[in-house]
């Protein structure tokens, strides 16, 4: 048994539970959402190349302030 | 049933009944021919039940009324019924107009019983509000009664009537006398009439009667069945309807303790007052389950009142979310389904004359109620999310989620019809295999899009897809840099699944048969990055489409790390273990080594030593964190110094010199060295401290008691006590064939263990270039072929459960929003990437 990774309540196992390992359908479909929202995030040490640039600034995701930091 | 053109207390007519009152028992004789008309349908029951509704109507106008606190239910063995109440008592004075219009004397009472409309409903004097209900009145009752027996306590008397059919066995009479008021009314149902259906049932009465008490707080109803073996219930709710929410909520787990109970009446422009009580609670549930009453009658199509709660909920929440900041994470703001879901609600209005789409009541048209009902609750509830944060916030999370789901859905729909309708699309992206069948069809999930065009050359395109993705890269231009999966990558791989996503209980289109490929293999660089990317992967097929796992379709391929060639000869290591055992092979083969007295090693023996000395090796480079580890391995070496020997001063006082002579011989230039012998009481063992010249590069060392115990000295030693077995040193090693310049039968003398295991790790290494793999970039297509794609040669690792359920874990600590233990994991697993080699 394990903590639902949306709302940290209790999941049960798989056998008792087709939305494991989420608590209910309702958190998995959250979960899904951040995947399509590009919420999840890892940490990388790869040097961003000129195309990750120009897609972040295409994508507004660098601001003003941003920059000025 | 008070009517202002009633005298009160009128003597009841004994007048006779005859042929004069017909035109009074056409409009009851019209209640027989049509039924359906005026009670609803004679066969399946509601038109029956709704007799006892009619009948239970006065009392409720009478409680409404201010008049009445109590009314008895009782199903009677042959199936009659009677309703009696303690309200005022139906008039039973002269009806004048009635009276007059039929030249004779007849009782208000009897004309509430006979003719249809008549009751003291339709004039606001007699009752502020009122049920108003079904529109018939009790009359229609007996109309389509065998017989109907009418009791009526008021003014000190008892009146008591009795009716066959509508029409009245004898005029109204006064059979005793009491000090109580109220009315009962008994009645049996015409079975001429009424057909299939003909029993009451207990649980439509109870339902209907405890609802009545829920939305009257403080009547009593009590119901009796005195049929078969008997029961009674009494239903009496002093909260109302707060309680009817509880009772609703009650199997459910509630977003916050306490139901909001709402309660105000408000001047309305025709008049009387309207009164509102609203009652609502949140429960975990997605269920939206609201209730709207207009003067007791339920409303099963909402109408104005409804209109009114719903735009108040908007207003209220998005006022409060605002105000608070909530709604950060939902850009295109809540919905009103996002706010009702999982609100349990009763809405209950008392008006006058409140206007209804149809005879049946369902939707109620007064315009102004909307109005009204908005103010009061956006007030009300308002005022109660001021003072109570706690569960307001509880609240409008929950609502955050529901938006939040909401919105995910639709992105995911708007994926899925994506990928159908674009299919093409994929193209660019996806090099598909040209089997369709499933089971034999390979999906290949390439890091980078060079590794992409490689595997795409190399592979086999009669049943390998190739997929390549490309983490993207975040927060360029700062200080801590992010990768994640683009929702455009993700839409290409669920696309490219071909298995839709999403559960379809929350509107999600997940299939696993429509799933194209059986075995999806994840193919990744062996560094870092490509281990968050494999991690990222990992975690999204174990949170979404973990059927996947279980089924085991989901593979982690196993590109080597190193090649090694010499000339023409090339051959493919998984990893620093592999490529480690192979040069030993290769130091060992064809080898023979003895000890100055002592046996010859060779093959699988020798093996086993030079692993040994290999690992003297290791763990001196890991102990070296502790202390120099020349300095350390001289000791042990010189001395052969343990655990047990450090505690003999004796025995440490011999190897002093044994170890100096040993570090003179290895290393002159840190000398002049101090070796200073200690004792320590605390462990009862000696401590060697060894003082390098001073600016030398060697760094003084302390051998005492914790050094010793330590686990890489005591691994270090028990190598040692493994060399000192096979004999003292020199070592010599002769190869037994002759081997590119080695002439056999040539012995090298070799002074001791170390120089040992460098002859042989030097021998194992000759002749052998190696390239170690940074990424699957620098792999060409037939390369990337013959280790990672062709069924015969390549390594794979099937995830197991289990193994997502670390990744997950992993995947959280990556994601975690505290920085520091993310940073040390990291900084950790950079040191060892083994550990994310999941």
């Amino acid at each position: 048994m394990a903590a639902c990774p949306i709302c940290s309540k209790l999941a049960l196992p798989r056998a008792e539970n087709s939305a494991a390992p989420f608590c209910s359908a309702r958190c998995r479909q959250i979960d899904l959402g951040n995947w399509l929202n590009e919420q999840y995030r890892v940490p990388t040490a790869e040097v961003p190349d000129e195309d990750d640039v120009t897609q972040a600034r295409a994508a507004g995701a660098i601001s003003n302030e941003e920059l000025e930091n | 049933m008070t009517n202002a053109s009633v005298p009160q207390s009128s003597p009841p007519s004994a007048a006779a009944y005859g042929s004069d009152n017909i035109t009074v028992l056409e409009g009851l004789e019209a209640v027989r021919k049509r039924p359906g008309m005026y009670i609803g349908d004679v066969h399946d029951g509601s038109g029956l039940h709704h007799l006892v509704w009619e009948a239970v109507d006065n009392a409720v106008d009478e409680h409404l009324g201010g008049f009445c606190s109590r009314m008895d239910v009782t199903i009677h063995f042959d199936g009659s019924v009677t309703v009696e109440d303690n309200g005022r008592g139906i008039p039973t004075g002269k009806h004048v107009e009635m009276s007059k219009k039929l030249g004779k004397e007849v009782s208000a009472a009897e004309v509430v019983m006979t003719v249809l409309h008549a009751g003291g409903k339709f004039d606001h004097s007699s009752y502020k509000v009122s049920a108003g209900l079904h529109g018939v009145g009790v009359s229609a009752v007996n109309a389509v009664s065998e017989w109907l027996k009418m009791e009526i306590k008021r003014e000190g008397e008892v009146n008591f009537q009795e009716f066959r059919r509508g029409v009245p066995v004898a005029p109204i009479a006064i059979i005793g006398s009491s000090d109580r008021t109220g009315t009962k009314i008994t009645f049996k149902a015409d079975h001429e009439i009424f057909v299939g259906v003909t029993d009451f049932s207990y649980d439509i009465l109870a339902s209907r009667l405890r609802e009545l008490s829920f939305l009257n707080a403080g009547f009593v109803i009590t119901l009796t069945d005195e049929r078969g073996e008997g029961r009674t219930e009494t239903f009496e709710y002093q909260g109302g309807i707060r309680e009817f929410v509880e009772l609703l909520n009650k199997a459910k787990e509630p977003v916050h303790e306490t139901v909001v109970h709402i309660n105000a009446e408000v001047p309305a422009e025709s008049g009387a007052p309207i009164q509102v009580e609203v009652a609502l609670q949140w429960n975990s549930s997605y269920a939206e389950q609201i209730f709207a009453y207009t003067n007791n009658v339920h409303n099963k199509d909402g109408g104005t009142h409804l209109t009114g709660f719903k735009a108040s909920l908007t207003r209220v929440f998005n006022n409060y979310g605002a105000a608070q900041n909530l709604f950060r994470e939902v850009k295109n703001g809540l919905s009103g389904e996002d706010i009702r879901e999982g609100l349990t609600a009763v809405i209950s209005v008392k008006l006058p004359d409140p206007s209804f789409d149809s005879q049946t009541k369902s939707k109620l048209v007064s315009s102004e109620v909307k109005g009204i009902v908005e103010g009061v609750v956006v007030d009300k509830l308002g005022q109660y999310f001021e003072e109570n944060p706690a569960p307001a916030r509880k609240i409008i999370e929950k609502t955050i989620m529901a938006a939040k789901a909401r919105e995910a859905a639709r992105k995911a729909r708007e994926i899925v019809r994506k990928g159908q309708m674009d299919y093409t699309s994929l193209s660019g992206k996806l090099a598909d295999c040209q089997t369709k069948n499933a089971e034999e069809a390979e999906l290949y999930i390439v890091e980078g899009d060079s590794a992409g065009g490689s595997a795409k050359q190399g592979r086999d395109r009669k049943f390998q897809a190739i997929l390549p993705l490309k983490g993207k890269i975040l927060n360029v231009e700062r200080a801590r840099l992010d990768k994640m999966l683009s929702s455009a990558e993700i839409g290409t791989l669920i696309t490219a699944l071909g298995c839709g996503i999403g559960t379809p209980e929350q509107g999600g289109s997940f299939d696993i048969e429509k799933l194209r490929y059986h075995q999806i293999v994840l193919m990744t660089d062996a560094d870092v990055d490509g281990s968050h990317i494999r991690t990222l992967l990992l975690t999204f097929f174990y949170r979404q489409m973990p059927e996947i796992i279980e089924r085991g379709y989901l593979y982690i391929a196993q590109p080597p790390l190193y090649r090694v060639y010499k000339g023409k000869k090339g051959l493919y290591m998984k990893d620093q273990a592999a490529l480690d055992r192979f040069f030993l092979e290769q130091g060992v083969e064809g080898l023979a080594v003895r000890a100055s007295k002592g046996p010859t090693l060779s093959g699988e023996p020798l093996l086993r030593l030079s692993e040994r000395l290999r690992m003297f090796r290791k763990a001196l480079s890991k102990i070296d964190r502790r202390a120099d580890a020349r300095l350390v391995a001289a000791v042990l070496r010189a001395s052969g110094i343990g655990k047990i020997e450090l505690r003999e001063r004796k025995r440490v006082e011999a190897a002093v010199p044994l170890i100096r002579a040993r570090l003179e011989k290895r290393y002159p230039d840190i000398f002049p060295l101090g070796i200073d012998v200690g004792w320590e009481t605390e462990h009862g063992a000696a401590t060697i401290t060894i003082s390098p010249r001073p600016g030398s590069n060697a760094r003084q060392v302390t051998v005492d008691w914790s050094l010793v115990e330590s686990a890489e000295y005591e691994e270090l030693y028990a190598i040692e006590q493994d060399v000192r077995s096979i004999g003292p040193a020199p070592y010599y090693a002769k190869a037994l064939k002759g081997d590119e310049g080695e002439g056999a039968g040539k012995e090298t003398e070799l002074e001791d263990a170390d120089a040992l295991w460098d002859f042989i790790d030097a021998r194992g290494r000759k002749g052998w270039n190696q390239q170690r793999y940074k990424g699957l970039g620098e792999m060409n297509p037939e390369q990337l072929w013959e280790t990672t794609l062709d069924p015969n040669a390549r390594v794979m690792l099937q995830v197991r459960l289990d193994d997502a359920v670390q990744t997950d874990q992993i995947f959280t600590i990556l994601m975690g929003d505290q920085v520091e233990p993310r940073r040390a994991f990291i900084e950790q697993n950079a040191l060892n990437v083994k550990n994310l080699d999941i």
